[in-house]
């Protein structure tokens, strides 16, 4: 087995998490907050390849999975930000502090 | 490397809808040059759905399960989830003739949308793999958050599509971590390799078991975002009430079906080893939701604010179906979202057709009077209002009757306590909208006025849209009576089949709940 | 050694997290993200994913970060309608991208062919183009043929947003 253990690439993973958790939540900027959101997504990819190296060695699955996580990062990325498009094209700002139009 | 043998039939009506939505994109885009009417298109996408749901009917009735490889699963679970899904989707389309020529000129994205992520939700139900629940999770989430910010005329469209697809991919994070967290932990993402690791005690170590349960936390996050379950429905009433109203309608009935099909299938069939947690947690949740979503009902003006939390509180209901992990709580849950779809529409085709031209929401006031302008339409009103209360023999009584009884069944007395509470709180503001409707005059109510000046210039409408910013004050300046301009003949179709469907499934629920519970019974077992 | 790598990788993933989350500048919580990207890419070959790695750079930095560099660019940066120079922000960070990608991906290359890190134990070609293919068009075909639909739906939906709606 690989002499660097599983666990601290989770952490890695799990730290990353946290962080991306952070930005996506603290963030005002909507630009920011999808940022965060992708960070979210690939503090993930970082687990299921780990996992996928130190508990199913000899199948791809894990690896599969991020590459299906990654077209999907991809695709939210594209439809997240033409949403701040039309949204600025109108508000003319991506603050969500701005962005109030609905309230209970 | 060899070719595996494909079952497509597996996955026939999902196919029969992509097809669709390829063929109504196809004509739209031609549709400039060969002269066609848009108006063909909810046709195309009707005749659609039909043939989907021919196709779930012909394959449930031949008995035999089709599998796609390990991926997907057309039995009768999934087919009985995607016939609820294709119901909504078909009265989702008639809602949306009469306000899709109103809000937007891509009628045909509109439709290809919608049915793309019918496609998803049924995907949902049909999922044996992680993975398929996944990308069959963000193809109908992606879809609509475009469809809820669709209304480009409406500041609040946007706003609300913004909010939804923000939390939406937040959730989607959460969900994606807990599914790698399942695969650390059983080293199999598809569902029944999971229930079977788990059973002969795989997850058992310690480090394992960590992984699993915080997975399992995980999951139950991403899930309740999805059917709007408190904690995790902060989204839910932005988005309900700045989406076009037919969107709503649609979304707040497929999207909770379509993750309940999955929910349930993940939870029952690969984390049976969980259970007595996840149970606690889903009872605790299930309190909180409904409680939550009746508390904040009580105190709404608009409508559909008013609708979307009902819809939080009606996910509490269904939960409670699943709390005890048996297959009866499983039909239950089912006969749930299928009675769900009736009622729930019904009442958001109402306010469709109560919207006025260039306005995207109905305030309580605008229901005063309305027994003597709209009789029919007020009955039927009254008929959804009564069956989402629990009031019989409408079909929303005998869908939290069986949901409790199951709980009951398992020993959940308090929480079918809490729910009866919860059904009687929810009584009043449902009951209060009837009475609006048929013991208050026009004009009495001071809220028809304050609507009537409702579109004011704090609301920014979007650029080169001058002509319907100006048909709206004019429409809102007219008397509520005439300013009906919405209702169209397949509004009143959708209003009848829901008004319809929630009598008669009510009055003989006997057929609906035998073909539910044997088709649960042989995916969950006895 | 090998210990020393994952440290130095691990604290430069979680420098350009927090970079991403703290920079008062879009542009730079954009370009923190690259960094994290890459190194995430880094990370993957030492765990044999040599072909996830790949797509990561390409996918990551080229189309994603590269997406929202663009967004940024057109909405003008934290304070929209006072983007200062904005040609030159904008040459820098394409500058400073390329940068990136190139250094990162040798970097990541280097430590493939130099070391023979974390090798026992893997099976040889399991993170190769070839496994990965394989594995895409058999058991996974059912997700390879969602994705399309996916991708299809971000198109229609990014189209459909995009567009201004005119008659």
């Amino acid at each position: 087995m690989p002499t660097i253990p599983l666990s601290w690439f989770l952490l890695v993973g799990a730290g990353l998490f946290s962080i991306g958790l952070y930005g996506a939540l603290a963030r005002r900027n909507a630009v920011a907050v999808l940022m965060g959101v992708e960070l979210l997504l690939n503090a993930v990819n970082i687990n299921l390849v780990a996992f996928n190296r130190y508990i199913t060695p000899a199948q791809v699955t894990g690896q599969v999975f991020t590459v299906f996580v990654l077209a999907i990062a991809a695709a939210e990325a594209a439809v997240g930000l033409a949403l701040i498009i039309a949204i600025y094209r109108t508000r003319d700002t991506v603050n969500l502090d701005e962005i109030d139009l609905l309230k209970g | 490397m060899t070719i595996p043998a494909i079952d497509m039939l597996a996955i026939l009506p999902q196919t029969i809808v992509i097809v669709t939505a390829l063929l109504v994109l196809l004509v739209d885009a031609a549709a400039g040059q060969a002269r066609i009417d848009r108006q063909v298109l909810p046709w195309l996408s009707l005749l659609g759905l039909a043939a989907a749901a021919a196709a779930a009917v012909w394959l449930s009735l031949s008995g035999q399960p089709h599998y796609f490889q390990e991926m997907a699963v057309a039995d009768g679970y999934s087919l009985t989830v995607m016939l609820v899904i294709l119901l909504t989707a078909g009265l989702g389309v008639l809602l949306a003739q009469a306000t899709v020529p109103h809000i937007s000129h891509q009628a045909g994205a509109y439709y290809g949308l919608l049915l793309l992520s019918a496609a998803g939700m049924m995907f949902m139900g049909a999922a044996l793999d992680l993975l398929v629940v996944f990308l069959a999770l963000e193809i109908l989430s992606l879809a609509l958050y475009v469809l809820v910010g669709f209304n480009r005329a409406e500041a609040r469209s946007a706003e609300a599509s913004l909010k939804y697809f923000l939390l939406g991919a937040f959730s989607s994070g959460f969900f994606l971590y807990g599914i790698a967290l399942v695969y650390g932990a059983t080293a199999s993402t598809n569902l029944e390799a999971i229930g079977a690791a788990l059973a002969q005690g795989t997850g058992a170590s310690a480090s394992q078991s960590l992984y699993l349960y915080a997975g399992v936390a995980m999951l139950l996050i991403g899930f309740g975002f999805k059917i709007a379950m408190a904690p995790f429905h902060m989204w839910t009433p932005d988005a309900y009430q700045g989406a076009p109203t037919p969107v709503t309608g649609f979304m707040s009935v497929a999207t909770k079906a379509a993750a309940f099909g999955a929910f349930m299938r993940v939870f029952v069939i690969a984390l049976p080893a969980a259970q007595p947690q996840w149970s606690w947690a889903l009872a605790i949740l299930a309190t909180l939701t409904m409680t939550l979503g009746n508390l904040a009902a009580l105190r709404q003006s608009s409508l559909k604010r008013m609708l979307a939390y009902s819809s939080i509180a009606h996910a509490g209901y269904a939960l409670v179906g699943l709390v005890p992990g048996t297959s009866q709580g499983v039909s239950a849950v089912l006969f749930y979202l299928f009675s769900y779809v009736f009622m729930n529409l019904g009442a958001f085709a109402v306010v469709t057709a109560l919207e006025r031209l260039g306005e995207n929401d109905v305030l309580n006031g605008n229901f005063a009077g309305l027994a003597d302008r709209r009789p029919a339409l007020a009955a039927a009103m009254a008929i959804f209002m009564f069956s989402l209360a629990g009031i019989p023999p409408f079909v929303g009584f005998f869908a939290k009757f069986f949901v409790f009884s199951a709980a009951m069944a398992e020993g959940w007395g308090w929480l079918v306590l809490v729910g009866v509470l919860n059904s009687v709180l929810s009584a009043f503001y449902y009951l209060s909208v009837t009475v609006q409707m048929y013991f208050r005059k026009a004009d009495e109510t001071p809220a028809v006025a304050e609507a009537a000046g409702k579109s004011k210039p704090g609301l920014r409408r979007a650029e080169g849209k001058g002509k319907k910013g100006a048909a709206a004050p004019a429409a809102a300046a007219q008397p509520a009576e005439t300013a009906l301009a919405l209702s169209t003949r397949s509004l009143s179709v959708a209003v009848f089949i829901a008004a319809l469907g929630t009598v008669a499934v009510g009055l003989w629920p006997a057929p609906w709940t035998q073909w539910i519970s044997q088709a649960v019974t042989a995916v969950f077992g006895g | 050694m090998q210990l020393l790598f994952f440290l130095i990788l691990a604290a430069a993933a979680i420098a350009g997290a927090l970079g991403v989350v703290v920079s008062k500048k879009p542009v730079y919580s954009a370009l923190s993200l690259l960094v994290n990207f890459a190194v995430a890419a880094v990370l993957f070959i030492t765990l044999q994913a040599q072909f996830v790695a790949v797509v990561q750079i390409i996918v990551y930095a080229g189309a994603i970060v590269v997406l929202f560099l663009f967004v940024i660019m057109l909405i003008g940066g934290d304070l929209p309608g006072v983007a200062v120079r904005p040609r030159a922000r904008a040459v820098a960070a394409v500058a400073a991208l390329v940068a990136g990608v190139l250094a990162l991906a040798g970097l990541g290359y280097a430590l493939v062919a130099g070391s023979p890190a974390a090798t026992s134990g893997a099976v040889p070609g399991n993170g190769s183009v070839q496994a990965i293919g394989e594995a895409l068009f058999t058991t996974y075909l059912l997700p390879f043929e969602l994705a399309s639909v996916l991708l299809l739906v971000a198109m229609i939906g990014a189209v459909a947003l995009a567009r201004k709606d005119s008659t």
